[in-house]
């Protein structure tokens, strides 16, 4: 009985045809799948390279855009500064005083093109009535590359003409570039440059004065009292030399000198004007 | 994936196999054919290299009894019908002659299996619960069904 099972199986065998079309089948196969495993490979292979591209750019534009290149500093009484790429694009700000905190929360100025940014903070300083206070609108700009920073400075100047005329208020304009050592000195102090450089104005002829006392007042009322202090001091020396003459030859005590204020020395618009530190 | 050389040779060591399990279970030939082809695509796109040539053999029958199953088990089978399955006799039965062969193809699939393995491909029954995954005692519990029921219908000759 064992035999006749073997027998009856050993009698059945695969059909040439069907080993036949078997093998050409899976030769078809073999051939299908080696094809589409190169495609596959090539495929791989760009994308690949398509995202190592993608991101490489991707993460170089990212760091690129991000390098901060010029600083613009406002200063009305809100103080606030703003970060540009080399793009002009706003790409971070701040402030120095809680007046430019409130300015900053009411405007959007992040990746916007810098002249947009000073238009809108200028805009909202009118609208909450900053300009009625003070009066003297102080910008300063820092940058390494002395071309972008005239270009900066025309622009900003246009810009805050247009946006006085189109809000109608009237502000006297400091605008001017700083250097680097004076932009990181105010920087360590937490105060604009502008504001930085009206106090070492100041403490330059009024030894009277303290840095501490001085950061309290604002850029107009140190400017005052820059003025008054070099208006007292010339009236002395004008006096002192009246003594002196009087005291010399009489040929020589003509009609009393006038002293005629230079506009360099007087707060009115100083445009394009490098300011350094003084120490 | 193995080359073309390599599916060549296993159609000529195992092709006789692979049809005999397929002869077992399928009446179709049609059925044959497309569980032959798939076993030996299986065979090809198989990663692992096998342990041994008694790993291989071991290997392409466990596929080609699950092959089987998965083709009478296919909802698509049950409902369409061939036209060779209605008007002509399976094509199996035409070639194959005796009573004993009827007595065995007319098993359950799990006994023809064993029956199979044990008396022709002369597997014990260690290995062929190896083969099945299933336990030994089940193995020889089939074992002694399948020699019963053939007993049975071969009016009490005996089969060891």
């Amino acid at each position: 009985m064992n035999e006749k099972i073997f027998d009856i199986f050993d009698k059945v065998h695969a059909e040439e045809e069907l080993k036949k079309k078997t093998a050409e089948y899976l030769s078809r196969e073999i051939r299908k799948r080696e094809n589409a495993g190169k495609r596959k490979g090539w495929k791989f292979a760009v994308v690949f390279a398509s995202l190592a591209i993608f991101l490489l750019c991707g993460r170089f534009s990212y760091k690129v855009y991000f390098i901060p290149s010029a600083y613009i500093d406002i200063d009305v009484n809100p103080s606030i500064e703003l970060t540009l790429n080399s793009f002009g694009r706003v790409i971070h700000s701040s402030a120095y005083n809680g007046d430019g905190k409130r300015i900053l929360n009411e405007v959007q100025v992040r990746y916007a093109d810098y002249n947009d940014a000073v238009e809108r903070l200028l805009t909202a300083m009118a609208a909450n009535g900053y300009f009625e206070r003070d009066g003297l609108l102080s910008v300063t700009v820092q940058t390494k590359e002395s071309s972008r920073e005239s270009s900066i400075l025309e622009h900003l100047q246009e810009t805050i003409d247009t946006c006085s005329q189109n809000q109608h208020y009237h502000t006297v304009a400091d605008v001017s570039a700083v250097t680097e050592e004076v932009k990181a000195c105010a920087n360590k102090e937490h105060l604009s440059p502008a504001k930085y450089l009206a106090i070492q104005d100041l403490l330059a002829i009024d030894s009277s004065a303290s840095f501490r006392e001085c950061r309290k007042h604002s850029i107009h009322e140190l400017r005052q009292m820059v003025q008054e202090h070099t208006c007292q001091h010339e009236n002395q020396e004008t006096v002192q030399e009246s003594e002196d003459s009087s005291n010399d030859s009489p040929e020589d005590s003509s009609s009393p000198q006038e002293y005629e204020t230079s506009p360099e020395n007087g707060c009115h618009s100083q445009k394009h004007r490098k300011r350094k530190n003084h120490h | 994936m193995k080359t073309e050389s390599e599916a060549n040779r296993a159609i000529s060591l195992y092709a006789d196999t692979v049809r005999r399990i397929c002869f077992v279970h399928l009446k179709n030939y049609n059925d044959v054919e497309d569980v032959f082809q798939d076993v030996f695509l299986k065979y090809i796109l198989r990663e692992k290299k096998f342990e041994s040539d008694a790993h291989e053999r071991a290997w392409l029958i466990r596929v080609t009894i699950n092959a089987c199953k998965d083709m009478l088990r296919n909802p698509f089978r049950r409902l369409v019908c061939s036209i060779e399955d209605v008007t002509t006799e399976p094509f199996y039965m035409q070639e194959s002659e005796g009573e004993l062969l009827k007595y065995i193809l007319s098993l359950p699939p799990k006994y023809k299996d064993v029956i199979y393995l044990f008396y022709y491909e002369g597997y014990s029954a260690v290995e062929i619960a190896e083969i099945m995954h299933k336990k030994e005692n089940t193995i020889y519990t089939w074992l002694d069904r399948a020699r019963k029921a053939l007993k049975k219908q071969l009016g009490g000759e005996p089969i060891e």
